[in-house]
């Protein structure tokens, strides 16, 4: 079927004007916000590979009959939402069909009793964090993402938010799940507090990145604001103290909201007044019904002081608060003076996670010829391991090859050393199309369920073909 | 040929906390000693333009400042990303209302340093902007200046300017001597310093001249024309209205007699 059949099929199901085909358009949706892309597009990349159109959905019924007609004729879908991926997920392979759900963005239900709330797919969770406030509530999920990010695309990558070692990552927010399967079968997984029947079929929607059909509803959890909170920062000698401390914190049993500890190179980047060269900060952030953020930030107070960290005032967590964000509003600064930026998060077993960061800065410093800077910090903490955040930058040969060359350079290395060590290459970022090439390595024997998945769910390979699964074998 | 770029060392102040726009009364200041500082953006822009001019030429740029021995900071910065020489004058008094002061200094120095042709600057600096030493230097030297500098290029020869103007931008063919006051634009983001550069920089030594050095003899003091009356942080109000409408083309509709309405816009005759 050739493009213009395709539109006119559509248009059969659509208004005229939910269906865009302007080549600029078509170009701003034909990627995400991929440090590659942008450090590419200021040496004048463009993409070669143009949706037909783009579609703007308005109704689950939309869904249903746009993505039966695809099926029917092959047609390869991108779902998306706010566009805040980073990792090439929204790529448009040439002749396929982007379905923008952006426009799907009321709040349908808020339930005080259960402390759940039901949004459609393109629901801004800025939107929905403010309104639930309003309500004294929150949702508990603030990725960095927060301005852009929206509720469908949210669940789809497995996010996670910056206060998620109290409150979870998307996974654990997520009650009940509404979607349109890729043969155009709307299905509802209900809400329920915890179940045993069979395997958990939410996760079949959780990370699928727009393999396995359209999110077109979420039900999430809600939270009673916290008015007490305790805030206090540290200065520690060395980064792998730091990892230790926040280890004894969380496997003594505490949760702090924010357990974060940045590497000597981020302190002094944004604390210079409060660090000495060549210390790392530590932020935690305890908050809870009354009494305990107290009790928490005592016992967290006690650990910290006796691994030999020295305590800061409450002012860096203050500041990080304000500006935690703020990269959104100039995500292309560093795109624009010519360099290769990006960040890539990765996470591994307590045994392993030192390793790896060690090994990834000896290794850049190594072998990145132009390095800027490679950096890091732990920022979301589990009783078992953690994350760490790489920050990376180097100057490229200037030219759309030369950012492209450079930016392989700095992940791979990254990559590379994590699959050393047993660590996972993605901690919340997602695969997309950039990763699928370590994904087999990541996934080892278990690759194959992942496969058989996909073969079985869309059977036409029309959901975001290319994404978590190379396209080679899909 | 050389290019001094003046850069100045100041807070900040996207980093102030909202909640920190305190003034205190007595000392006619706000409170902000745990912020980065930072070099004055718009001396950044200058030092971006002048080392593109640099890269490309027989043309060496060497920064300049002001200050304390807490200003080698934004020093061993430029000395990072390159400049050919980098020189302190020595001074601990605050010239944030004394731009004569700062001016005299910069002068002076300029004079020393040997074959300089132009001088750049940024338009102002984010602590007082007063906007005003880039002239006073130029004044002092009797060298034209051109302000609001957006650009400037090296061709053939001979050095083109671009700044703003009331009725858009304009580009002068202009031969040296002269001053620049350089404003913003999207692409002069000061290079970033490689780990290597960072390395090599540390081999570098930053010059540190005193009034004597400069044959100056006079309180810079006493040049201070300003006295800091009053601050206070302006009052903000959002007003916010939502506009209603099923469809775009009926929102676009409300908001255009909204804004006829309260005279922003003209009604199409």
């Amino acid at each position: 079927m050739n493009k213009e059949m395709v539109i006119e099929g559509l248009g059969k199901i659509l208004n005229k004007e939910q269906i865009l085909t302007q080549e600029a358009v078509l170009q701003e949706y034909s990627t995400d916000i991929t440090g590659l892309r942008m450090a590419q597009k200021h040496f004048g990349w463009k993409s070669d590979s143009l949706a037909t159109c783009i579609l703007k959905i308005r109704s689950k019924e939309e869904v249903v009959k746009v993505i039966k007609f695809l099926n029917d004729e092959k047609i390869v879908v991108i779902p998306r939402t706010g566009g805040s991926g980073v990792c090439l997920g929204l790529e448009t392979p040439s002749e396929s069909v982007v379905l923008d759900l952006s426009e799907m963005n009321e709040i349908l239900e808020i339930n005080e009793e259960n402390l759940t709330v039901r949004v459609q797919g393109g629901v801004p969770l800025e939107v929905l964090e403010e309104t639930m406030n309003k309500r004294g509530y929150t949702t508990g999920h603030f990725p960095q993402s927060l301005p852009l990010a929206q509720m469908g695309g949210l669940v789809a990558t497995r996010s996670i938010g910056q206060l998620s070692t109290k409150y979870g990552g998307i996974e654990d927010l997520l009650v009940g799940i509404e979607g349109v399967l890729p043969d155009g079968e709307l299905v509802l997984i209900k809400n329920s507090p915890r179940k045993s029947t069979g395997p958990d079929l939410r996760h079949i929607w959780l990370g699928s990145e727009g393999t396995m059909g359209v999110i077109t509803e979420v039900t999430v959890k809600i939270f009673k604001l916290r008015e007490e909170k305790w805030m206090q920062a540290y200065t520690i000698d060395s980064f792998q103290k730091g990892l230790q401390i926040i280890k004894q914190i969380v496997q003594d049993g505490w949760n702090p909201a924010v357990a974060r500890l940045h590497d000597r190179t981020e302190a002094a980047e944004s604390y210079s007044h409060f660090v000495q060269k060549g210390e790392s900060i530590l932020l935690f952030l305890s908050e809870g019904p009354k009494g305990y953020a107290k009790l928490e930030g005592e016992a967290i107070d006690t650990i910290a002081k006796e691994s030999g960290a020295k305590a800061i005032g409450s002012k860096p967590l203050e500041i990080w608060l304000e500006h935690r964000n703020d990269i959104c509003d100039h995500l292309d600064m560093y795109a624009k003076q010519g360099l290769v930026a990006d960040t890539c998060e990765i996470s591994a077993m307590w045994s392993d996670i030192g390793n790896i960061y060690k090994e990834v800065l000896e290794r850049a410093s190594k072998e990145v010829p132009k390095l800027i800077a490679m950096s890091g910090h732990s920022s979301h903490s589990y009783k078992q391991g953690t994350n760490i955040y790489f920050m990376m930058g180097a100057v490229p040969e200037q030219s759309i090859e030369g950012a492209e060359k450079t930016y392989n350079q700095l992940f791979s290395i990254i990559m590379e050393t994590t699959l050393k060590y047993g660590g996972s290459i993605c901690h919340h970022h997602g695969v997309g199309r950039y990763r699928t090439k370590w994904i087999k390595e990541e996934l080892g024997t278990s690759y194959t369920m992942l496969e058989k998945i996909k073969k079985a769910m869309d059977p036409n390979e029309i959901m975001n073909m290319g994404v978590l699964l190379p396209m080679d074998k899909a | 040929m050389k290019i001094v770029t003046c850069i100045k060392q100041v807070k900040d102040l996207d980093m102030v906390l909202a909640k920190d726009w305190i003034v205190n009364e007595e000392s006619k200041d706000v409170d902000i000693e745990y912020v980065n500082t930072i070099i004055n953006t718009y001396d950044e822009n200058a030092l971006e333009m002048a080392l593109r001019i640099s890269d490309d030429n027989d043309i060496q740029t060497i920064a300049l400042t002001v200050g304390d021995e807490s200003c080698d900071r934004i020093l061993k910065k430029a000395l990072q990303v390159k400049v050919s020489g980098a020189i302190r004058v020595n001074y601990n008094n605050k010239l944030t209302y004394n731009p004569i002061g700062a001016a005299k200094l910069i002068k002076n120095s300029v004079e020393k340093i040997e074959d300089v042709k132009i001088v750049m600057c940024g338009r102002q600096s984010s602590e007082g902007d007063i906007g005003q030493t880039g002239l006073i230097i130029s004044e002092m030297l009797g060298w034209p200046c051109v302000t609001l500098v957006s650009d400037i290029e090296f061709k053939d020869g001979e050095f083109y300017v671009t700044h703003q103007v009331d009725e858009g931008v304009e580009t002068l063919n202009i031969e040296p001597p002269f001053v620049l006051t350089v404003t913003q634009s999207a692409d002069k983001f000061l290079r970033m310093a490689t780990i290597r550069d960072i390395l090599q920089a540390k081999k570098k030594q930053i010059k540190v001249w005193d009034t004597k050095d400069l044959n100056i003899n006079e309180d810079i003091e006493k040049l201070r024309e300003f006295e800091l009356e009053q601050i206070y942080i302006e009052k903000q109000v959002n007003k916010c209205s939502y506009i209603e409408g099923s469809t775009a083309e009926e929102k676009v509709h409300k908001l255009y007699e909204q804004l006829i309405k309260k005279g922003v816009i003209k009604e199409k005759k």
